[in-house]
């Protein structure tokens, strides 16, 4: 695992202290693991001469960062006042009948989280949903079995 | 000298109580009822499932006038749970013979855990006996004391009373 | 230097109050005598942070509340508190209403009932009823975040004290708090101990009973306790102290402010080792050794006349053995024994700090404000003088440059080279690598230097360099000795005359040999000593191996039951009162008797022992004293292979005390050996891995830790952990 840290230097270089280039370093960590394992943790502390529970402490805070295992692809629906305002809610409803789940969970192959995100910045083309980080909107009730269909499809040939 | 019609005057108040009834009460055979709100020997008192009320807080020793009231506590375990809450009550003694049951401990009892009941009979040979520890204090009391009819007297049982 | 601040006047509560410019509402409104309800703020813990919202005021001109802790003085302002402004009243109302939504009321229960700013401040300024309707939030609890603290994350207010304790003064970064808004907890990172020197501080900062001590846990409660203020005797830095004690007890000991000294702070041994004095291992009485029967406790006049009977038999051929943590007191009755009854005079003294440094004596405080700090020597600050760490991290973060030169230091240097580095930079051309430090030494207003290592000349070398520089005003050297009242020691024994004396070092028969205190027990010296003694008179507080040797055995008394004076680290003489009751004669008794029998008369009670400190003869320099183990020679080159030369430090968690608390283990040095990255990497062995030392025949397996900051060639290992090894050492994988 030596590479994380060598890649953790380099994006600390960028920075006048090496503590500001931690949330850099947590996200090179979690594209590492997937999600914050407490090893994760430990390691980014290691390379930034920090304390493991300073950099949870950090990732806590930040809703981007995962403290649990997550699913192979992320689901995720903004439900803030103007994406519900056109119908978050009903297109959360589908997400979990569709999948099977409520939100905040994973489903039990481990191929898809459903969360709830505050505002994405869609605003004016809500409901917004962001899957795997890339936008879709807006996505009604009735574009959910698709979307489903084809997360589906993509792990199983994984 | 005084007159001497003053010496009759007290002869004569003694002649007339000869021939009343008298009011002395047989106390050991006799026992005058007390009042319903009489202040007797305390009592600890447990919740319906058998954990004692008593956390051992120590506000009944801290309003005791007489600073009679010895109280050290410790912590539950799973496995010894003798409180409902966090802390418990490992020792808890009241020194008897200086309690002057003036009743602020159960005024400042915050779980009802403590009362005084009506038991007024606390002689002991030995002064050491007089200290009541825990155990002697959640027992109901042996002796039953002949209480007043409740319904005779219009000042209401308080509160900690009638729910503990 | 700067001229003095400007003053600014502003109204509190229609009163005028003239504040220099700068100074916080919260401390103008003090002065004012007007009293502003706080939570959060703690002006200790670096800048506010505004989080608990309790000191909201009234300030004209501002249309709503603000809190009053985050704002200074300005000229004219004109500020209401909730005293005079309804408004205000009212906010505070709300905010611990507020406060106390998830806030359980089981102050009954709660170890902080009764002195509880939470409590008492909802008394004054609070709602006489809740609104509250709903459950109320519930957690796991007690959570042990360590042996030694317990969190109730119900009781927590999300005041941040402790969380910026750990980050801005300890700076150990452990207790953190974790998530986000209403979902903030306090924690530890997983499972882990909050393991630090000072962790026990965030206890005395919690304004609730969210975090509180297990080994105070559910002993007393406030109104039930007397406390002493006394000074802890635990290391050098002689901390200012409460002692809490219930029915003749110690219950627990608490930090006393003395913002020269301690600033306010106090490490886990403080705060926590007192409940030795009650070990189930503690000498209670007398113990004789008669001969067929072995060690048989006596009464108290039976030993005092085996001491001198055996002491008689010994004449002048006598050793004494200091531990160092004796009150002055009690070492001045037992040099004037030994060197005025007994015609003897030699001691093994744990500390002989130089009087050099008199001369450049300032308080602790005085780090703080340092422009540049040096600090020299192989032993850790922080397990030497604890508080000095703090000290020199509050002039770090204050933006003074704190260099550390030696084997852990910024600047690397082989073990034992101090008085070099002094010297060198004393010099008027230091070397390359110095010629930085020494720059800025000779340029900064105010300098620090500290001396942290077992080199007894360390304090003539330090004093050199002090001069050098020509410290003035605001500057200090700062030798740590390495027992808590070394330098009274010392001093006392000065006191009590000089002579001739022998020369323990030799292997002729001794007379007699008094050990004082158990410490002193510990020392290899002692136990070399004893072996050649015909009479050895012991006090300790417990049984233990050299006790073995001894012919009369005096129970020993902490230091929690003397009363008497301390010297600490900066030569500042403090009272240590009894707080209770020792199991029987304290030492001073016992000597000041046994000192009448050979026609010296001492005291047998505490005498103002500043004055008379200050009134010793100062001492001449030829008193014969064994030194401390000589400084080590010239690094011995790193070997290719794996040879390192053996730093070794002893821990602040050590010690007959600390041994004696089971709550403390936990911060006992783990079995590990410290090895520089380079040479691990070299050697392939990482962080967690096993590793054997060897140095001749002895062998020892210790787990490796990888420190980036040691000097190439050196391995660092905490003393308890390298018994028999030599000063060079082998490593290699287990």
């Amino acid at each position: 695992m030596s590479e994380l840290r060598d890649e953790i230097h380099a994006v600390a270089r960028r920075y006048p202290a090496r503590r500001s280039a931690v949330i850099p370093a947590l996200r090179l960590a979690q594209e590492r693991y997937g999600w914050l394992p407490p090893e994760a943790f430990r390691e980014v502390a290691a390379a930034l001469d920090l304390t493991p529970a300073y950099c949870k402490s950090v990732a806590s805070f930040y809703d981007m960062f995962h403290l649990e295992p997550v699913g192979a692809h992320t689901v995720e629906i903004c439900t803030n006042v103007s994406c519900a305002l056109v119908g978050a809610q009903r297109t959360l409803e589908a997400f979990e009948r569709e999948l099977g789940i409520r939100a905040g969970e994973t489903t039990r192959d481990g191929a898809v989280s459903l969360r709830t995100i505050e505002c994405a910045g869609g605003c004016g083309w809500g409901p917004v949903v962001a899957v795997d980080h890339r936008y879709r909107e807006p996505v009604r009730p009735e574009d959910v079995p698709a979307i489903v269909g084809e997360l589906r499809r993509t792990t199983g040939g994984a | 000298m005084q007159n001497p019609f003053e010496g009759a005057k007290g002869f004569a108040v003694t002649l007339g109580q000869i021939f009343r009834k008298p009011i002395t009460q047989q106390y050991p055979e006799y026992k005058r009822p007390v009042y319903p709100r009489f202040r007797g020997r305390h009592r600890l008192h447990r919740h319906e499932n058998g954990l004692e009320k008593c956390v051992g807080c120590s506000l009944c020793a801290a309003a005791c006038p007489s600073d009679c009231i010895r109280v050290v506590a410790a912590e539950n375990s799973p496995g010894n749970r003798v409180s409902p809450g966090e802390r418990y009550a490992r020792i808890y003694e009241i020194n008897l013979s200086r309690c002057i049951f003036c009743g602020y401990c159960e005024l400042a009892c915050p779980f009802d855990a403590i009362t005084l009941g009506n038991e007024f009979e606390l002689s002991e040979y030995s002064r050491d006996d007089l200290i009541y520890t825990k155990d002697m204090l959640l027992r109901p009391p042996t002796k039953t004391m002949p209480v007043a009819d409740r319904d005779l007297y219009d000042t209401p049982d308080p509160v900690w009373k009638r729910e503990s | 230097m700067s001229a003095p601040p400007e003053q600014v006047t502003i109204t509190i509560d229609d009163r005028s109050v003239s504040v220099p410019k700068g100074t916080g509402l919260v401390e103008s409104a003090l002065q004012a005598g007007i009293e502003i309800p706080v939570f959060c703020y703690e002006p200790r813990l670096g800048p506010p942070l505004g989080a608990c919202r309790m000191c909201l005021v009234e300030i004209e001109g501002l249309p709503k509340l603000q809190a009053a802790c985050t704002l200074s003085a300005q000229d004219g302002m004109v500020v209401r508190t909730s005293a005079t402004s309804a408004q205000a009243a009212d906010g505070q109302e709300g905010v611990l209403e507020f406060i106390l939504l998830n806030h359980p009321l089981d102050c009954p229960d709660c170890d902080k009932g009764g002195e509880c700013p939470l409590q008492d401040l909802t008394l004054r300024y609070g709602p006489g009823t809740s609104r509250m309707v709903v459950q109320k939030r519930t957690f796991d609890k007690p959570i042990p975040i360590s042996p030694l603290i317990a969190l109730d994350r119900e009781r927590c207010i999300l005041c941040y004290r402790c969380t910026r304790f750990s980050e801005q003064v300890a700076e150990d970064g452990q207790l953190v708090a974790l998530n986000r808004g209403a979902s903030s907890i306090i924690a530890t990172f997983e499972d882990e101990p909050y393991r630090a020197h000072f962790s026990g501080n965030v206890i005395d900062l919690c304004p609730v009973g969210a975090l509180t001590s297990t080994v105070y846990r559910f002993r007393a409660r406030p109104w039930e306790i007397q406390n002493v203020p006394t000074v802890c005797a635990m290391c050098p830095v002689g901390c200012n102290v409460w002692a809490t004690t219930r029915e003749g007890k110690v219950a627990r000991v608490l930090a006393r402010n003395h913002p020269e000294v301690d600033g306010g702070w106090l490490c886990d041994k403080g705060r926590f080792a007192h409940d030795h004095l009650r070990a189930a291992d503690r000498l209670t009485e007398p113990i004789r050794r008669i001969r067929m029967r072995g060690l048989v406790a006596v009464p108290w006049e039976e030993a005092l006349d085996a001491a001198d009977e055996g002491l008689r038999a010994a004449g002048a051929s006598v050793c004494v053995a200091f531990s160092g943590g004796e009150t002055v007191e009690q070492a001045d009755a037992l040099s004037r024994l030994v060197r005025q009854g007994l015609g003897a005079d030699v001691a093994l003294l744990p500390d002989d700090p130089d009087p050099a440094l008199d001369a450049f004596r300032a308080p602790l405080a005085a780090i703080r404000s340092a422009n540049v700090c040096l600090v020299v020597g192989d032993e850790p600050v922080l397990e030497r003088a604890p508080i000095v760490d703090l000290w020199l991290r509050a002039a770090r973060r204050g933006g003074a440059e704190v260099v550390t030169v030696g084997p852990a230091g910024a600047i690397a240097a082989p073990p034992g080279s101090a008085a070099a580095i002094c010297a060198a930079l004393a010099a008027s051309s230091p070397p390359e690598e110095l010629r930085e430090l020494a720059r800025d030494l000779r340029e900064a207003d105010r300098v620090a230097l500290v001396w942290s290592g077992d080199d007894d000349t360390g304090g003539r070398h330090l004093a050199g360099l002090a001069a050098a520089l020509e410290l003035g005003e605001g500057s200090g050297a700062y030798f740590l000795p390495r027992t808590p009242n070394g330098r009274g020691v010392a001093q006392a024994w000065r006191a009590a005359g000089d002579g001739r004396g022998i020369d323990p070092s030799g292997d002729e028969a001794l007379g007699a040999l008094i050990v004082s205190g158990d410490e002193a027990l510990r020392d290899t010296r002692v136990v070399a000593l004893a072996d050649r003694a015909r009479f050895v008179l012991t006090t300790a507080m417990f049984m233990n191996e050299a006790a073995g040797q001894s012919h009369v055995i005096l129970p020993g008394t902490g230091y929690l039951e003397r009363d008497g004076t301390v010297v600490n680290l900066e030569g500042r003489s403090q009272r240590l009162r009894r707080t209770v009751e020792p199991p029987g004669w304290d030492e001073l008794a016992f000597f000041a008797q046994l000192a009448r029998r050979f026609g010296v008369d001492v005291d047998p009670w505490t005498r103002a022992g500043v004055d008379e400190l200050a009134a010793l003869p100062a001492r001449s320099g030829t008193a014969p004293v064994v030194a401390a183990p000589a400084a080590r020679g010239p690094q011995r080159a790193a070997g290719a292979g794996g040879d390192f030369e053996l730093v070794r430090y002893r821990a602040l968690f050590s010690g007959a005390a600390v041994e004696r608390v089971p709550q403390l283990a936990f911060q006992r040095p783990a079995a590990e050996v410290e090895l520089p990255g380079g040479d691990a990497s070299r050697l392939h062995i990482a962080t967690g891995e096993r590793v054997v030392l060897r140095s001749g025949e002895v062998s020892r397996e210790l787990a490796a830790r990888v420190n980036r900051r040691l000097a190439p060639g050196v391995a660092r290992v905490a003393e308890e952990h390298a018994d028999g090894l030599a000063d060079s050492v082998r490593i290699e994988k287990a």
